[in-house]
């Protein structure tokens, strides 16, 4: 629909929309990218359309916001200084009597907004978000990526803003920034939202993550008293996925299940230093190119996590399911592309029996080897639209189907080997 | 003397620290907003000054049987009388005259068009 009523409104039609809430992330996600601030688009509880009375009561504000959609709309919450779109307040004050009672109100407030996640709020004020600012050399101003269905600026200092609300310290800022770079220099996706729910593992390198408290050891992607800073930097930057770039829209749940990481995250450090680590052990830093000790952030976009204490390698493998919105349309991209990362404790590299003497090459050789899916799954999975209907493959896809090899063994779900991470952290 | 200043002042007192008594029971928070700005891009068609005397389409993105339409024909029902009463001389183009559905685009777009609206309601699905 988003797309059709665009269409009209640059023919100079005016046009206003109501439509099921589990349309909204497609609409809006079709008519922001294109560089319009809003669209007068009213979005109803899905269940409220199912039935007559529902439809009569939604009648009357259905009506009153049709009669102001197409007569006297105007962006809700922007307004335009120069060449940008800027929120209309910089700053919400709330005034009651305890600050429990105003820190309750702003809470709900920024819900309603979308800028929550549902767990308390920590109040952005002025003096926290300049403390968290001198955490990083970078001037407030920067902006470190642009991103998001309405394009909105990174800019550092609303970055520093949501930091505050997660709880951030200074001394978090720079792998905030760092793994918000790599995040918004990505394409941002309409779809991913709508029926998937993609979120960034963060993968710290070097000694900054032990110098600020990023957990490397036990309970890596869990609660750990003594390394705490995983969580609130990984819900620091799930909050700003959602309200930087949102233009006042927020978080929009996913229409399937979700992902419970989209709370806290999924922040992990690697163990670099530890003495059973010989050769082959290379830390992820070292493996993508940079010199021993480098402090390096890098970030994985996660749908589906495994969390096997034990098993094999070809049982991991199993868990690997590609999705067709996201299998690579041409041959740079599938190259570039990781497939995913296997994260081994230290504990179950020094057991005998279960990874032996193998290097982190090997057991990625392994996983992508394992990892193929048969080709008549393929063609089902690949060959088939959203509908149900038929779809035809493009040439490089094509090719990929064509090739002897893939064909006889399976199609892999990466290029190679070296498209999956192996990193090591936790259970020591 | 001495006494009576005394007892007018006490009240006088009194009264100023109720008021900043009350003052201070008010607490006051503010926090800055999270929202990146956003390079100005393209614009919407200018709105209408009024539907009075304007015809406006109806198009219903998906038919009757459609689960995500819902009951989206009902509401274009209870929206077009409501319109009527309200705008005496609007004219609508009925979601029955337009295709119920949301592709393809240019053909949708095509036959919308084709009845020279002068606005456009778009509803529930696809």
């Amino acid at each position: 629909m988003g797309s059709i009523a665009i269409a009209l409104e640059e023919k100079g039609i005016p046009t206003v929309t109501l439509y099921n809430e589990r349309h909204e992330k497609r609409f809006m996600g079709t008519i922001l990218p294109k560089g319009y601030i809003d669209y007068p688009a009213m979005n109803f509880e899905e269940y409220d359309t199912f039935t007559s009375e529902g439809i009569k009561a939604l009648a009357p504000e259905a009506f009153s916001f049709v009669v102001k959609g197409l007569t006297t709309w105007k962006p809700q919450h922007m307004k335009l200084a120069g060449d940008k779109w800027i929120p209309k307040e910089s700053e919400f004050s709330y005034t009651a009597a305890s600050y429990q009672e105003a820190q309750a109100r702003f809470n709900s407030d920024f819900l309603k907004m979308g800028w929550g996640d549902g767990l308390p709020l920590l109040p952005p004020t002025r003096s926290r978000v300049d403390a968290l600012l001198k955490g990083t050399p970078l001037s407030a101003t920067t902006v470190i990526g642009t991103w998001g269905p309405a394009n909105a600026d990174f800019t550092v200092e609303k970055i520093a803003i949501v930091a505050a609300m997660a709880g951030a310290e200074p001394e978090y800022m720079p792998v905030i920034l760092a793994a918000l770079k790599a995040i918004t220099s990505a394409r941002w996706d309409a779809y991913f939202p709508v029926m998937r729910a993609p979120v960034p593992l963060v993968l710290v390198n070097g000694p900054y993550a032990r110098k600020i408290g990023i957990n490397s050891s036990a309970n890596a992607f869990g609660p750990n008293p003594k390394y705490h800073a995983n969580g609130v930097i990984g819900r620091a930057i799930n909050l700003a996925m959602a309200s930087i770039s949102g233009n006042g829209r927020g978080i929009k749940p996913s229409n399937l299940a979700g992902n419970p990481a989209a709370y806290a995250g999924i922040v992990i450090a690697e163990a670099e230093d530890i003495a059973s680590l010989g050769t082959g052990w290379d830390p992820v830093s070292v493996q993508l190119g940079y010199p021993a000790g480098t402090n390096l952030v890098t970030v994985l976009g996660i749908e589906e996590m495994d969390m096997s204490v034990a098993g094999t390698i070809a049982n991991l493998a199993s868990c690997i399911s590609p999705h067709k919105e996201i299998w690579p349309r041409d041959r740079k991209t599938w190259d570039a592309q990781y497939a995913g990362a296997l994260v081994i404790t230290e504990m179950q590299r020094v057991t005998d029996g279960l990874m032996g003497s193998k290097t982190k090459a090997d057991i990625a050789k392994e996983l992508w080897e394992s990892a193929r899916i048969p080709m008549d799954k393929f063609k089902t999975l690949i060959l088939t639209n959203e509908f149900g209907g038929p779809a035809k493959p493009n040439e490089f896809i094509k090719s990929l189907m064509d090739d002897p090899v893939n064909a006889q063994k399976g199609m892999p779900v990466a290029a190679g080997p070296n498209r999956f991470l192996v990193v090591v952290t936790g259970g020591h | 003397m001495g006494l009576m200043a005394a007892l007018i002042l006490l009240p006088i007192l009194f009264s100023v620290g109720k008021r900043e008594a009350a003052a201070a029971s008010q607490y006051t928070l503010t926090v800055l907003n999270p929202q990146g700005p956003v390079k100005k891009g393209r614009e919407l068609a200018p709105r209408l000054t009024t539907l009075n005397g304007k015809k406006v389409a109806m198009w219903l993105s998906a038919t009757r049987d459609q689960v995500y339409a819902g009951k989206g024909a009902e509401l274009y029902d209870l929206l077009e009388r409501m319109l009527k009463e309200k705008f005496a001389d609007i004219q609508i183009v009925p979601y029955k005259d337009l295709p119920m559905k949301f592709g393809p685009e240019n053909e949708v777009v095509a036959a919308i068009e084709k009845t020279k609206p002068d606005a456009v309601i778009a509803a529930l699905g696809g």
